[in-house]
């Protein structure tokens, strides 16, 4: 096994391409080789849950509680993807008096409605359909556990 | 068939993507720091705003028909170009990217495809991808497909514009002005007015030779060009540039070597990021600062220095020293300065680096050095890890108070839903 260079896949193809050398030991001659030196794949990240298309993604972050009832809360990120065609019950996300909005889309028949889930905010027909302006769809919601209990403790809890 | 493709007044559609507020608003993008006019909407140059007009003059002018000025957030209109051409790029591995807005496509392997369908549904796809409004032309040649968009932002609903035949070549040469031909402008255009050439057409009916005679060979090319020649070339690769540099005014008068060092130091890093992008190193340094030309009651300085480096480097610890080194030498005191800037050239590829006799013991240091910084910085964000003597006030920077946001490139700056 001379010059055989025991790293992982996902080490050098971080590291390739800034050529730090000494991320990489040093081939080893001595001792039995791993089993798994022809298996390794790269290992999962986590944009591999999250980007189908780069180029059409956007993310934006929730802010206040009026989209609680689609099941988006404060801080939460949305993941947009604009190469994605609206389909029933998707949340878009769209333009709103100057800023963004995120509403559930539901089409009944020929009629078309934008629906928060939010006693305050009762369903909304929308007078022209063809002519609805969708600025992404909403591919993935990423929420952080934690970020409520930061906010009601000004820190991160112990470690129980 | 050649395509060209233009965004639709780019700058302007960028920030609109992020805040539809500007949306239907005449809006001016401004120069750095806040001076002039450098992009607008069409809404604003229906009110009769041009490029390089000043801005305090227009706000007093334009201001109560709601125009809204932004300062130019290069970082949002690069990354969204960069989003744009990749998605035209799915549709053809032959292109050419002209400018931060523009490319070129030669679709000459599209032979059993309705290019006009084609190009739409690419049209379509840029605008819902990303939200920018894409202008197209479709021509025989370049300088043909040029004149086609033009012609499509001006004259057609869709935006859209295929030069038919020869008829319609005609057609078109003759609505277009001869300044607005690509390539000719200022000088060129005078002169050919002044011979009686008023358009395109005019223009393309000259014989070659006095065209020639005229105007060299770029404009002989770009004269068989409207005849439906092919002269000007694809360039599929970006060409290595001759030197890159960087120099910016300051927002306020700067007089202390400190500060000029600290400019320096950061235009200097910034060029350095650019050279190792392209695997270059450089073997020549330049620098120069100026006072302000335009504040004629004050003292004026000019002085520019330059520096052949022993071997040639990409590291900006290196260039820094000699940047340094050269600054004491042409900084005086008692001079309110307007610009300093840095000049990186004699530009080789890092395989080609000639190292002599002598060669520098660190070397090995030095790459691990430079190494480490750009992985850290890749990773962290734009000069996380960086000189201490960068500076960190940077009091001296050119205003930029209407900056919008770092929407696609930073965490803390994506939109906001409510």
């Amino acid at each position: 096994m001379e010059g055989h260079l025991l790293v992982s896949k996902e080490c050098l193809a971080e590291y390739k391409d800034s050529e730090i050398s000494y991320f990489i030991a040093p081939g080893i001659a001595c001792g039995f080789p791993s089993p798994a030196t022809d298996s390794l794949e790269v290992r999962l990240s986590i944009t591999d849950f999250f980007t189908s298309n780069p180029t059409a993604t956007f993310f934006g972050r929730a802010i206040g509680s009026s989209l609680e009832g689609i099941g988006i809360f404060e801080n939460d990120i949305l993941v947009i993807d604009r190469s994605l065609r609206p389909v029933n019950n998707d949340i878009i996300v769209m333009a709103y008096e100057g800023g963004f909005t995120a509403k559930k889309v539901l089409k009944e028949g020929n009629q078309v409605f934008l629906i928060s889930e939010n006693s305050n905010y009762p369903p909304v027909e929308v007078a022209d359909p063809d002519n609805l302006i969708v600025w992404g769809v909403v591919s993935k919601i990423i929420k952080d556990p934690r970020s409520a209990v930061k906010n009601r403790y000004g820190h991160i809890r112990k470690v129980i | 068939m050649i395509v060209h493709a233009d965004c639709d007044a780019f700058y302007v559609s960028s920030e609109r993507v992020f805040n539809p507020s500007l949306i239907g608003k005449p809006v001016v993008i401004l120069s750095n720091g806040d001076h002039t006019v450098v992009a607008l909407s069409k809404e604003a140059k229906a009110l009769g705003i041009k490029r390089g007009d000043n801005i305090k003059r227009i706000m007093a002018l334009y201001g109560h028909h709601g125009l809204k000025a932004l300062s130019s957030n290069y970082t949002l209109y690069g990354d969204m170009s960069s989003r744009v051409m990749e998605v035209f790029g799915q549709y053809t591995p032959d292109m050419e990217f002209y400018s931060i807005d523009e490319a070129f496509a030669n679709l000459y392997r599209h032979k059993y495809v309705d290019l006009d369908s084609y190009v739409m549904d690419a049209k379509n796809r840029i605008l819902q991808y990303t939200g920018i409004p894409v202008s197209v032309g479709i021509g025989q040649t370049k300088a043909l497909a040029k004149t086609a968009t033009k012609y499509a932002k001006k004259e057609t609903p869709n935006g859209f514009y295929r030069i038919k035949d020869n008829e319609d070549r005609i057609r078109l040469l003759k609505w277009l002005p001869v300044g607005d031909v690509w390539g000719i402008g200022g000088k060129y255009e005078a002169k050919l007015l002044a011979m009686g050439i008023e358009t395109a057409y005019d223009f393309s009916m000259m014989p070659g030779e006095k065209v020639n005679e005229l105007m060299t060979i770029v404009g002989y090319r770009l004269w068989c060009e409207l005849n439906g020649h092919q002269k000007i070339d694809f360039e599929y690769e970006v060409p290595n540039k001759k030197g890159i540099g960087s120099a910016k005014g300051f927002g306020i008068k700067v007089t202390e070597q400190i500060e000029l060092q600290e400019a320096m130091e950061v235009y200097l890093s910034r060029c350095c990021d650019k050279l190792r992008a392209q695997n270059l190193a450089c073997k020549h340094l330049f620098i120069f600062l100026h006072t302000n030309p335009f504040a004629t009651d004050e003292p004026q300085y000019y002085k520019g220095i330059e520096v052949e480096l022993s071997v040639a480097t990409y590291h900006t610890h290196i260039l820094k020293e000699e940047a340094n080194r050269l600054l004491k030498k042409i900084y005086r005191k008692g001079f309110n300065y307007k610009r300093i800037g840095v000049f990186l050239s004699h530009l080789v590829p890092l395989g080609a680096i000639q190292s002599n006799l002598f060669d520098n013991p660190n070397t090995e240091r030095n790459a691990k050095l430079t190494a480490v910084l750009d992985a850290m910085n890749n990773r962290y964000g734009r000069d996380k890890l960086r000189f201490a003597s960068m500076g960190y006030k940077h009091d001296w920077k050119a205003r930029a108070e209407k900056l919008s946001l770092h929407f696609t490139t930073d965490k803390d700056d994506i939109i906001v839903i409510k």
